[in-house]
């Protein structure tokens, strides 16, 4: 009586006791004595160069996060900010950054370098938003905004400080779209950083959106 | 009731009706062994595998897809060189991303983490005619300037200090006959400042199949790393 192989898709039945046992797309079989093996074909196995670490989900609960427990096996970061929704009561809510150097007990508010150069509204300039903390975002004017960014974090858990920079653009009902670039850093020699948090420096929830942190090897 | 030919007695002999067995079959895998029942062995694609069959065949096949960026190779600086032949690694794509991480560069005038490519699989390099273009801003104040024609320059460093910098780019174009493009943001780092920059170039109307970091000046890279990824397109 032959026996079935019941597959995926389709089965296939033995003639002869005799079933053919063959390797498809990137699979490869080879059989010894009473055993066959199945074998991946991709060599080496490819390692992931970006790898999701943590995703926040913005829900109108906070306006503080400490990203310290996912920050950590890898020396570059990126991150990664989709349709996040502020209110704007008072202008100039930004996703910002702030450091710690001793794993998140306090927290760095001031020493921070930092610039963007923003386009829009008709017209295009620099800008500073302080000392206090590093913009991953900012947000504009006093209504709701939807913002999106990229920005590349490096030297994190070395000994000289930590940089962040990226692009990102922001819209809103009032004044439209402004795309912007920059970011800033905490420099120092030796300065070695252990700790980092997500802040809005004008304390008010983050309402919907998306923040990702990925790790890239190097 | 079935009989049987008996060759000695030129007769039929009756032969018992008894069960016929069924010889059930073990398949002893990684971890476990499954039976066959009534014949019947079910062959499942797990994790990242399909499977399926058509006559007297299974075949088996890998539905993980490929990733989409592919570290290649990553230098570590560390005080030893100027420049950097990286041809052997930017192979494969027809898009690269280049990523600088905390990279140190030497005190001394205006360093800076450039690419330079060549026609002829990095026996020479080309030091002319190169396109480039650099938009930066500082606290006191923004400016443009078309750096450089003999390198396209990546990072960009103003000052003598040390300069602790970061750069993410694009590739485009290496490797057809149409020259290569590079686009992409980076940032330098100092005891007084942070200086974000815009900036690239192109080399247009060659098959580029070479390609080199180098620093203009000639002094050694300290420390921090240069990572190069190919992007699938």
């Amino acid at each position: 009586m032959p026996l079935t192989f019941t597959t995926d898709s389709g089965t296939a039945t033995s003639l002869t006791n005799s079933i053919n046992l063959l390797g498809g797309t990137g699979v490869t079989t080879s059989g010894s004595g009473d055993t066959v093996t199945i074998t991946s074909t991709a060599t080496p196995p490819p390692t992931p160069s970006s790898v999701l670490l943590h995703t926040i989900t913005f829900n109108n609960t906070a306006f503080i996060y400490d990203l310290t427990p996912y920050v950590t096996g890898y020396n570059t970061y990126k991150f990664i900010t989709s349709a996040a929704e502020n209110i704007s009561p008072l202008a100039q809510h930004s996703i910002s950054l702030q450091f710690s150097s001793d794993g998140g007990t306090t927290w760095i508010t001031t020493g921070y370098s930092t610039l963007f150069f923003y386009a829009g509204g008709g017209g295009f300039n620099q800008f500073s938003p302080g000392t206090s903390m590093i913009p991953l975002c900012v947000l504009n004017g006093t209504v709701n905004n939807l913002c999106s960014s990229e920005n590349l974090l490096t030297g994190y858990g070395g000994n000289k400080g930590a940089t962040v920079n990226g692009s990102w653009i922001v819209g809103n009902s009032s004044s439209g779209i402004s795309t912007q670039m920059g970011g800033g850093d905490l420099f120092g020699n030796p300065l070695t950083l252990n700790g980092l948090r997500l802040n809005n420096p004008q304390s008010t929830n983050f309402i919907a959106g998306k923040f990702s942190i990925y790790g890239i090897t190097t | 009731m079935p009989f049987k030919f008996n060759p000695i007695t030129n007769k039929l002999d009756l032969v018992e009706n008894g069960a016929v067995p069924t010889p059930e079959q073990d398949f002893v895998t990684d971890a476990g062994t499954a039976t066959s029942v009534s014949q019947v062995i079910n062959v499942v694609g797990g994790t990242g595998i399909s499977t399926t069959g058509v006559g007297d065949t299974v075949t088996i096949n890998s539905t993980a897809s490929a990733p989409a960026m592919v570290l290649l190779h990553t230098i570590t600086f560390n005080n030893t060189a100027s420049s950097y032949d990286i041809t052997p690694y930017v192979t494969g794509y027809s898009t690269y991303k280049f990523i600088g991480s905390a990279v140190e560069t030497p005190t001394g005038f205006n360093p800076d983490i450039s690419i330079q490519f060549s026609t002829d699989g990095g026996t020479t390099w080309i030091t002319s005619g190169y396109k480039t273009q650099f938009f930066y801003f500082t606290g006191a104040g923004s400016s443009g300037s078309n750096a450089t024609t003999n390198r396209i320059t990546g990072i960009y460093v103003n000052g003598t200090a040390t300069y602790i910098n970061q750069g993410d780019f694009i590739m485009t174009g290496y490797g057809s006959s149409s020259g290569a493009i590079i686009q992409g943001t980076c940032a330098t780092s100092f005891s007084t400042d942070y200086v974000p920059q815009i900036l690239g170039g192109y080399y247009f109307g060659a098959t580029l199949n070479g390609i080199r970091i180098i620093n203009g000046p000639g002094t050694n890279y300290i420390s921090g790393k240069f990572s190069i990824y190919g992007i699938a397109t």
